[in-house]
């Protein structure tokens, strides 16, 4: 609750044109959300929240870390959901194979898998254009 | 009622809202806080956006 709080306040700061107050809440919201392990789609929405802060700053190249890292999340938040669906015996060797966190796993929600696609697209799209902006067509284009 | 749930009341109060769903616990409060904060940032209204998610802050420390 922590975290949303925050999340809230940086999106509020966003808002009224204050991207530095933004960025400071939505940094401690992204901290608390990794210490409290929860789940990787929760550590996306803000990542992509963040980069839009520093895309607003001008700040290219911090922007694509964090749109790259919110991608890399879904994915993975994609994954679990897989694994998730898989029969029991299959599903206990992936998760043996993959040192799957139990816990994240039992968060993976097969029905938030049209969000987290959804989701995946912006984070892409904004990857791009953030690669746009300090020139790196080439990765632009592959995104 | 808990000293959080009466903090909250007075904020509906001054804003003309129902009192009957007031919560009782400092979660639901929170909760309240963040909903009332995002649905007034979502229609521009800055100024009380600020006051309830300020107080959802201080209800966090």
């Amino acid at each position: 609750m922590t975290a949303l709080t925050f999340n809230n306040l940086g999106c509020y700061y966003k808002k009224v044109k204050k991207p530095k107050v933004a960025y400071r809440y939505m940094l401690k919201a992204l901290e608390l959300e990794e210490q409290c392990d929860l789940p990787e789609s929760h550590l996306a929405s803000t990542k992509l929240n963040i980069c839009a802060i520093l895309s607003s700053m001008s700040k290219h190249t911090e922007a694509v870390q964090y749109a790259n890292s919110a991608c890399s999340d879904l994915i993975e938040a994609l994954k679990l959901i897989k694994i998730k669906c898989l029969p029991d015996d299959k599903m206990n060797r992936a998760v043996e194979h993959f040192s799957i966190n139990l816990k994240k796993l039992a968060h993976a929600d097969p029905s938030n898998r049209p969000l987290l696609h959804q989701t995946l697209s912006i984070a892409y799209y904004n990857l791009a254009v953030e690669f746009e902006y300090i020139q790196n067509f080439e990765e632009a284009m592959k995104t | 009622m808990d000293h959080s749930a009466c903090r909250m009341k007075e904020v509906l109060m001054r804003n003309n809202c129902k009192l009957k769903d007031v919560p009782e616990s400092a979660t639901e409060v929170l909760v309240k806080f963040n909903h009332e904060g995002m649905s007034c940032l979502s229609t521009n209204d800055f100024k009380e956006a600020l006051e309830y998610l300020k107080l959802a802050e201080e209800l966090v420390f």
